[in-house]
């Protein structure tokens, strides 16, 4: 954290000539704005770096209008997982940002092909103490071609999440590859598999020692206005199931930007623990 | 030109409320010149002179003369150089005053005089070194550097005496000490030679003494970088527990801190050569932050002649992450290791002397463990001329009921050397 020393203060590696506090690093908390679709990404306040990662982009094409968010959370057990994170999110966000046709089935590939991409650049860091670093990805990309609906082609591997949200309905569009989700679809109940210590393993990743690479792509028509929210666990872990995160975002209140609103779902999972990085990118549709 | 680098290893993960950071910093210099310019090193031999050298038929002073001469032989031309005998004064051997210049001429003469050299008097050790410390005065840039032997102990001075002398020497020159015989006092060498920089060790026999002094010499002529400290910045509100030089030899440079400013501490290493490598055991209190901050526990700063040429972090990273805060680091474990046994072998042969053998059976049977595990061999050696070791895995021993003076002196001296991480 900061001390409050001035910046003359702070050595060019960023500790306190005083106390010898690590100054925030520029990553640790960063803001990505561009109205229409925005971005917090927040180191929270147990983990000694931000190993999250996210990417947001408008494309104007010749009939319409595509947005895209990437979120990336790197697996904190391994090293250098923040640069893999990075790495992965920045490929997916450019293979994305081509996109250049309206088929629903072109969105699709497209989207394969860019988790594709963040694979290989996931797997370009090289390990640690013979740990490959590993990362979740989830991709979204929405594109406007009426005033009635768009088309959401959401991408994923591991835990991190997409919803969409219209009024009070909050509805959740990527499925997470974890053990608690694999319970809950075996039949547990949902408050007792994210009880289990083990809720939070994932079962498919991103990284040189990912062996199942297939994404989950879900394909949407969602009826406009609608908003769009991608996260990572930082965030669901304080609200795991659509009915608490929807009342989470509705205590929110009406928030006047998207990146008000992606500040305030930030410093809610900060103040409920912050025991994780938290990503949070909402779009307009 | 020498190039130093710093290395540090830790474990920078600290438990929820806790404060204490180690850290193991290996400094080691390469692609340094092996020659000297002459005339920036200084070379002083002492050599006892007392009327003990006189004993075992005149073995030992025969074996000195000898010595002296073969270390003579050693100085490269260009060097500053003298030869003090030492009494219960100093006498100069040679030159008349200051240092004479090595070249076949003055190293001829010097051998001349040391051949004629006849042993009586006393023993004031704190008087040879005084007379060293004045011949250096002239040459304070220089490289000075004494080799001292004496078979006895320091009998026509007062402890104090020799205290206040060491005081006067701290930073003019660096001193290895040598003890010749079973007669001497350990402790007494130790302290000069730790206040000097230098070594200490154990010539059992005479026959030794030529190999030990060319072996000094040339080692000492192959030091050409001077003036080498380690600068510790530590963060407001910590302490520094201890500063220990942990290999080769352990060494507590805790107490020859100097300030250069409210936050920096300056520990004098003296000089370098060749392909030096020593490591440094640090230990630092540092005042606790929230889990995942991140703290500087010390910044390590090497300088030669008042120039940082290499550094170093000690962090400190908070965390409740339990598989973080409790890996051990293998250096930081096993130089506490190695500081134990050196301790373990101090109160084991104190015990022994004071005649507890129950203490005594324990401290240098965990010695014994101890060493077995780091796979100090002649520590080993050493601790099985004074026990009877029936299994060093657990460290049972018995002790022995005669044991030459020689050899439990020889396991105390040497009792602070310890040996690397195997594999590193």
């Amino acid at each position: 954290m900061s001390c409050g020393a001035p910046a003359s203060a702070i050595a060019t590696d960023g500790y306190c000539g005083q106390c010898g506090m690590k100054q925030p690093a520029p990553w640790d908390h960063r803001e990505i704005d561009l109205g229409t679709v925005a971005a917090v990404t927040d180191r929270g306040l147990h983990h000694t770096r931000n190993e999250d990662a996210v990417a947001i982009a408008e494309v104007v094409v010749s009939d319409g209008v595509a947005r895209i968010i990437v979120v990336c959370d790197g697996v904190s057990s391994t090293a250098d997982s923040d640069l893999a994170a990075q790495a992965a999110a920045e490929a997916a966000c450019a293979v994305l940002s081509t996109v250049d046709a309206t088929d629903t089935a072109t969105l699709a590939k497209l989207t394969t092909r860019a988790i594709a991409s963040a694979q290989v650049a996931a797997s370009s860091i090289p390990a640690k103490d013979g740990v490959t670093p590993s990362s979740t990805i989830v991709t979204a990309l929405a594109f406007i071609s009426d005033a009635a609906e768009a088309t959401v082609i959401v991408g994923s591997l591991g835990d991190s999440r997409a919803y969409w949200r219209r009024g009070d309905e909050l509805r959740q569009m990527s499925e997470d590859d974890s053990w608690a989700s694999e319970q809950i679809a075996g039949g547990m109940l949902e408050d007792d598999a994210y009880a289990d210590a083990r809720a939070h393993v994932i079962t498919r990743w991103l990284g040189a020692d990912a062996t199942e690479l297939d994404p989950r792509i879900e394909t949407l028509r969602v009826p406009r206005p609608t908003t769009l929210l991608l996260c990572s666990d930082g965030l669901w872990n304080y609200a795991p199931t659509t009915q608490s995160l929807s009342k989470r975002i509705a205590e929110q209140g009406d928030q006047p930007t998207n990146l008000a609103l992606a500040r305030a779902l930030t410093n809610f999972a900060r103040d409920a623990g912050g025991h994780d990085n938290i990503t949070v990118a909402i779009a307009s549709l | 030109m020498a190039t130093f680098t710093a290395e540090v290893f830790q474990n920078e993960f600290l438990a929820p409320n806790t404060d204490v950071v180690d850290a193991v910093v290996t400094v080691s210099v390469s692609g340094a010149p092996t020659a000297v310019p002459g005339s920036e090193a200084n070379e002083i031999i002492i050599v006892d002179i007392s009327g003990s050298m006189n004993e075992e038929g005149g073995r030992k002073m025969t074996a000195a003369r000898a010595a002296t001469v073969a270390a003579i032989d050693c100085i490269r031309d260009g060097v500053s150089f003298a030869v003090i005998g030492g009494r219960e004064h100093a006498n100069l051997i040679y030159p008349r005053h200051g240092l004479a210049t090595a070249n076949d001429a003055t190293r001829a003469e010097a051998t001349h005089l040391v051949e004629r050299i006849e042993a009586d008097g006393g023993t004031a050790i704190g008087t040879w070194l005084q007379l060293a410390a004045q011949l250096t005065t002239e040459h304070q840039t220089a490289i000075s550097h004494a080799i001292l032997l004496t078979d006895g102990k320091n009998q026509h001075q007062q402890p104090w005496e020799l205290d206040h002398a060491i005081a006067e020497c701290v930073g003019r020159f660096q001193c290895d000490c040598r003890g010749l015989g079973a007669d001497w006092n350990v402790g007494e060498l130790r302290r000069i030679a730790s206040a000097l920089l230098g070594t200490v060790d154990i010539v059992p026999d005479p026959k030794e003494l030529s190999e030990e002094f060319t072996a000094l010499m040339q080692h000492a002529m192959g030091k050409e970088v001077a003036g080498v400290s380690l600068r510790l910045w530590t963060p407001q509100g910590s302490t520094i527990e201890f500063v220990r030089q942990v290999a080769p030899v352990l060494e507590d440079l805790t107490a020859s801190a100097v300030p250069v400013n409210p936050l920096t501490n300056e520990y004098p290493l003296g000089a370098w050569g060749g392909d030096d490598s020593r490591d440094y055991h640090v230990r630092v209190r540092v005042p606790i932050a929230p889990v995942g901050d991140e703290r500087l526990a010390a910044r390590v700063l090497l300088f030669v002649d008042g120039a940082q040429v290499a550094g170093g972090l000690v962090r400190a990273v908070w965390t409740d992450d339990e598989a973080k805060s409790t890996r051990i680091n293998r250096q930081v474990a096993h130089y506490t290791g190695q500081a134990e046994l050196a301790d373990a072998i101090a109160e084991g042969l104190a015990a022994r002397e004071a005649g507890d053998a129950e203490t005594a059976t324990i401290k240098l049977g965990r010695a014994v463990q101890l060493a077995h595990d780091a796979g100090n061999d002649n520590t080993v050696k050493l601790l099985a001329k004074v026990v009877d070791v029936d299994d060093p895995a657990t460290g049972t021993v018995r002790l022995k009921h005669d044991v030459a003076a020689i050899d439990a002196m020889t396991l105390d001296v040497r009792s602070t050397r310890t040996v690397r991480v195997k594999g590193s």
